[in-house]
């Protein structure tokens, strides 16, 4: 395998790419009244053992929600976290279900490609 | 003593329902013009497509149909399918507490204040109108079953682990600054510590939850049905789109 390169994170990018869906992210956030019903849409949290680290809003909350809180003060183990819930514990089926009706998977989406510009990405070679 | 009642029974009422509404008006308008900030992507349309005429609503076509399907809906043949398909997909067939104390702590949340007996005279006095009120009995009750509510939802937040993976300290200051009032209404109405104390407490909680509504969590009470609006054929009149 060839070695990753060093990774420069560039505050201004996450800043730009955060603020073009900033209303869409603090209300998602602001609206999500922690209720947990969206546990039961998602299958990875149905087959495995009902980990609360595959509810639908678990991950978005520690992915969009950390970058949105951090914004641009954030570092390589946060991002590479991030990475991980949002390529491991979601495949987007987008069939995840908000009672409050939050777009769950534009978030997750997102949060994939705020990653992907700063070049933070799920190796599947490796996997 | 009296001054502070006279204050904060007075000026900050109005002030809180001020901000209430204004910030309301407010996250309502942004709702509908910063979020639908979004390209349309056009409908692709097969060649020598073309828009059939619609048949109309309330044809008689159209009604007839719509009653048999409802009627095969409930037939004796269907009643059980149907019966699974609620506890698999329903929510109050899946999670049926949770559920009910959910509809029951926020039907009370919101009713209870409009028709206590004490909120009416108090009305009547500063305005000259109010609503009816009911039997306080009645209030008193529906208080103590919505403290009760409340504490099943602390609890959740306490021994769940689902709910324990995603609680921070801000959703305990919410779910507590939610009851408030109705603890120290509950409090001030069965006189169990200092009258005085307690009503003004009981003020100054109302009045913190109202500003509190349009800039907090508390803002799913607009949202909810905003967005629920706007989900693609369910609970929304005609066609839905999601526009956030």
């Amino acid at each position: 395998m060839t070695e990753q390169k060093s990774i420069e994170i560039n505050p201004k990018t996450i800043q730009s790419l955060l603020d073009d869906k900033k209303a869409q992210i603090q209300t998602a956030l602001n609206v999500c009244a922690h209720c947990t019903l969206c546990a039961e849409s998602c299958f990875l949290f149905m087959t495995r053992d009902q980990d609360p680290k595959y509810m639908p809003s678990y991950k978005f909350i520690n992915s969009i929600g950390t970058l949105y809180k951090k914004k641009a003060r954030i570092d390589l183990d946060t991002l590479n976290t991030i990475k991980d819930i949002v390529w491991k514990d979601c495949v987007l089926c987008t069939r995840c279900y908000c009672p409050m009706g939050i777009d769950i998977p534009a978030m997750i989406a997102h949060a994939r490609k705020i990653c992907r510009s700063q070049g933070v990405v799920h190796e599947f070679d490796n996997a | 003593m009296h001054q502070i009642y006279q204050f904060v029974g007075g000026p900050l009422v109005w002030f809180s329902l001020l901000v209430f509404i204004a910030g309301t008006i407010h996250q309502i308008h942004q709702f509908f013009t910063d979020f639908s900030k979004k390209k349309t992507i056009p409908q692709y349309q097969p060649p020598g497509f073309k828009k059939q005429p619609s048949i109309g609503w309330f044809s008689k076509n159209a009604i007839t149909t719509r009653i048999a399907l409802i009627k095969q809906w409930f037939s004796r043949e269907n009643r059980i399918r149907n019966m699974a398909m609620f506890r698999a997909t329903n929510v109050f067939g899946i999670h049926p507490v949770f559920s009910w104390a959910t509809l029951i702590f926020h039907v009370c949340l919101v009713i209870t204040p409009l028709f206590v007996l004490a909120h009416n005279l108090l009305l009547d006095e500063a305005l000259g109108i109010s609503l009816f009120s009911w039997s306080e009995t009645l209030t008193d009750s529906m208080t103590v079953v919505l403290l009760m509510c409340g504490a099943y939802f602390l609890y959740r937040r306490f021994f769940v682990r689902r709910v324990r993976a995603i609680t921070s300290f801000y959703d305990y200051v919410m779910l507590f600054i939610a009851v408030a009032p109705f603890l120290t209404g509950f409090m001030a109405y069965h006189q169990i510590y200092d009258y005085q104390t307690m009503v003004i407490l009981h003020i100054l909680a109302g009045e913190l939850m109202l500003i509190a509504i349009p800039y907090t969590k508390f803002a799913h009470m607009i949202y909810f049905f905003l967005q629920r609006l706007c989900v693609a054929s369910e609970y929304s009149f005609g066609k839905g789109n999601r526009t956030w």
